[in-house]
């Protein structure tokens, strides 16, 4: 809750968190302004990832998240469907992302898929929480069990 | 030192007269056959000479000894279960079997290297390998990698030249062997000193027997196997086994375990990842006390499953689905521990590592408390002061998503009988879990060797662990597809013996999963197998290919003959063969293999016919699986 710079502390406190945990490595804060910050670290399958927040927007998004993946590709159909069901009342409530706290956004320009998420009620904790927990789930519990030809192509993961 | 030993001294020359001679013995003994007409192929046996030679009184040694027998010696008494080899390296094998351990001689040195290691790793108790001092023991070398990756305590020997023709080239052989196995082992030493035999053999074993486990690889060049020691005061640091090693295991700083528990209080779903070092720390049944007491989830990984049963309300092994939810990770006995994203768990859960090494403690996967402690020690501190504590709430989750995931499996198993012009990887895979576990065999009873690629990706997802060394996780960590049926020998070797945890189920048969790549590699031991009663059951999922495929013009180097019949070779080994192309007949073929090797000790490869397209998930859903880590489906970590 408060003001756009300190919800842009209360992100980076919740990232650097992550980091002193050991979770993500190489954690930087590339970009700050009033209400603005970008976030650089390494994390799954030691990837970078690219983490940007707009404190006017209150939204965290991750642009370019995914590369190549046709928007008329059951790759494309499946992941959006992954995701939603993340809202659903059938996921464990700890799971469960609750839309009155937090929104996903999924877009796919040419073929890179961004995702980014609107922090509803200022909980910018949860929004955190929710937004790194689901990107873990796309890519540990989503691509590396559907579409494992696809981490292959696209994370170097290993083929035998 | 003192002059080799007169008479039968181990030599190559030794070795090849008394073979020719009990050749001459058996031609002596067989009907002459007239050359008038093309005679009826002879049928293929085992002479007499194995089981003749298999009934001999051991000859335990005595001083005088030679070199070899001095090592003979302590292995026999370090409680050394058994030898795999080829011949070569006469002297050192001769004697380990004079002392009575049972040895196996195979087609080659690669394959019974496996099969020591497939037999570690389903019993926790020590055995070796052993080859000839060039050829075979470089052959040995991908299965003392994957020996080294999986973490096992495998004792690897080979012969060496003599030290007085070191960079000759003399004769044939010369290698350097210490440094080929350099990164794959855990200690090595080429001997040189004739009067240290007996330190470097304790050296081996202080090794093998304390820490984490990884081979050993001695090599013994020809002054040190043949020397002769006229009593033990010809040898240096001769001692019994309790003052050159210790029993002794390393306990938990008691803050720790009691900082442990309280996290385990605070946690709403906590999960043990019970991996390597809790089979070999025979920690299991501790584990299950820890486990029912604070409600505490367990899934395994690692080389070996059936630390804690599958059948356990408690066990997340086949319940990937939730792993995501634990908020407390407790990695036991992980020796190859995995990097952040390779195990399906939430960034926000916590991770507490239990390890005997603490050098190894926070290596890839950061850590929140870590433990140094022989796993059982840690398992029975924990024990003690851990809270009871019931959480309802979370082993109803963990049984929604086994039963989620049991209702995928039956998914693909549909999708499988649709496909009726080759055997598709669901139907072997739920028909042969039906078969193990739902059948009229004991579920406990089958061993089973979970090897191939492909294949794997289906029969991990439906073979089940209810007991301590009830599946080998074949392509652990170094991934070699090759060495299955070599796994499959030494698997049922011990079973047969009655080894360790395998004691229970002595003498029944064992199931070996494969791939057509993969069976290149040591398809030969069938007739190892076959020459030793080993009742294995052998499937060849056979897709004309290796398990990656390629395209375009590189297309070629991927793919094999379409059909080939592996169940003929199997044959042609003195085994069986069966040959299933139709989903329907996979089971028939399943219970009469399993049925002969019950009751008659015979061996079969069942070769099921599939096709390579069954990958391509546009084609042919539900395609080349993907897989969760840990649990059942798990082989990288």
């Amino acid at each position: 809750m408060g003001t756009r710079a300190q919800s842009r502390t209360i992100v980076s406190d919740q990232l650097e968190t992550y980091a002193r945990r050991g979770v993500f490595r190489s954690f930087s804060q590339t970009r700050t302004d009033g209400r603005q910050a970008d976030f650089r670290f390494y994390w799954l399958w030691n990837l970078p990832f690219h983490l940007s927040f707009d404190g006017k927007r209150k939204t965290l998004l991750f642009k370019n998240l995914l590369p190549g993946v046709p928007a008329r590709s059951e790759l494309n159909t499946s992941l959006k469907s992954f995701i939603e069901g993340f809202c659903s009342k059938d996921q464990p409530e700890h799971r469960r992302l609750d839309p009155q706290r937090i929104s996903i956004r999924y877009s796919n320009l040419r073929g890179n898929v961004s995702i980014s998420f609107l922090v509803v009620a200022d909980d910018y904790e949860y929004g955190v929480k929710k937004a790194l927990n689901l990107i873990n789930e796309i890519f540990v519990g989503f691509l590396n069990v559907q579409f494992p030809e696809y981490a292959v192509e696209h994370f170097h993961r290993r083929e035998d | 030192m003192a002059k080799r030993q007169a008479g039968n001294t181990g030599s190559r020359r030794d070795f090849l007269k008394r073979s020719m001679l009990t050749a001459a013995g058996a031609l002596g003994a067989s009907k002459v056959v007239t050359a008038a007409t093309v005679p009826p192929a002879p049928a293929i046996r085992v002479p007499d000479a194995i089981p003749a030679a298999l009934n001999l009184p051991v000859k335990p040694a005595s001083f005088p000894m030679r070199g070899a027998q001095v090592f003979a010696k302590v292995c026999k008494n370090e409680g050394l279960q058994a030898l795999f080899c080829c011949p070569g390296n006469y002297d050192v094998i001769n004697s380990i079997c004079d002392e009575g351990i049972p040895c196996f001689g195979g087609r080659t040195e690669g394959a019974m290297c496996a099969a020591a290691d497939g037999f570690i790793r389903v019993t926790g108790e020590i055995a070796a390998c052993s080859g000839t001092e060039g050829p075979g023991f470089t052959n040995m070398i991908m299965n003392i990698a994957a020996a080294g990756a999986a973490r096992t305590p495998l004792l690897v020997l080979a012969s060496n030249k003599r030290l007085s023709e070191d960079d000759t080239e003399m004769g044939i052989q010369t290698a350097y062997q210490q440094p080929t196995t350099e990164g794959m082992r855990k200690y090595g030493k080429r001997l040189i000193d004739p009067n240290r035999i007996y330190e470097y053999s304790a050296y081996a074993f202080r090794q093998l027997k304390t820490g984490i486990p990884r081979p050993v690889h001695l090599d013994f060049p020809a002054e040190v196997y043949g020397a002769k020691f006229k009593d033990s005061s010809e040898l240096r640091y001769y001692h019994e086994s309790s003052k050159y090693r210790t029993d002794a295991k390393p306990y938990p700083d008691p803050k720790r375990i009691r900082a442990l528990a309280e996290m385990i209080r605070t946690a709403e779903r906590p999960m043990i990842v019970a991996s390597t070092g809790v089979f070999y720390s025979r920690a299991w049944d501790v584990l299950k006390q820890v486990a029912e007491k604070a409600d505490i989830a367990v899934v395994e990984s690692g080389v070996v499953r059936g630390q804690f049963s599958d059948g356990h309300p408690l066990s997340a092994s086949t319940a990937p689905g939730a792993l995501m939810s634990a908020d407390l990770v407790i990695f036991v006995g992980q020796y190859s521990m995995p990097n952040v994203g390779e195990y399906s768990f939430s960034p926000d859960a916590k991770y507490v590592r239990i390890d005997p090494d603490a050098a190894d403690i926070g290596r890839n996967m950061p850590i929140d408390l870590g433990i140094v402690s022989c796993e059982k020690a840690a398992l029975e501190s924990l024990l003690e002061v851990v809270p009871s504590i019931r959480r309802e709430a979370w082993v109803a989750e963990l049984g929604a998503e086994r039963k989620k995931f049991e209702d995928e499996n039956a998914d693909y198993y549909k999708i499988g009988l649709t496909y009726k012009d080759a055997v598709h990887p669901a139907v072997i895979a739920q028909q042969l879990s039906d078969f193990l576990y739902r059948g009229d065999l004991a579920k406990e009873q089958t061993t089973v060797v979970a090897g191939g690629y492909g294949i794997a990706r289906y029969t991990r997802r439906y073979f089940r662990a209810y007991r301590p060394g009830q599946i080998c996780n074949g392509a652990y960590q170094y991934g070699a597809i090759g060495p299955d049926c070599g796994y499959a020998f030494g698997v049922s070797a011990a079973v047969q013996l009655g080894v360790g945890p395998q004691k229970a189920y002595r003498g029944a048969p064992v199931i070996g999963i494969t791939g057509d790549a993969g069976f290149a590699y040591s398809g030969m031991e069938l007739e190892t197998m076959s020459k030793y009663q080993m009742p294995v059951v052998m499937i060849v999922y056979n897709n004309n290919a290796w398990g990656v495929q390629g395209s375009g013009r590189a297309a070629h180097m991927y793919l094999f003959h379409e059909n080939l019949r592996y169940d003929k070779m199997a044959e042609s080994l003195g085994a069986r063969g069966e040959y299933v192309t139709r989903p329907e007949d996979f089971l028939p073929a399943l219970k009469r293999s399993y049925q002969i090797a019950a009751n008659e000790k015979i061996s079969t490869v069942i070769n099921c016919q599939a096709k390579r397209e069954f990958w391509q998930k546009s084609q042919y859903p539900p395609g080349f699986l993907g897989k969760v880590e840990p649990g059942c489906m798990a082989y990288d970590h």
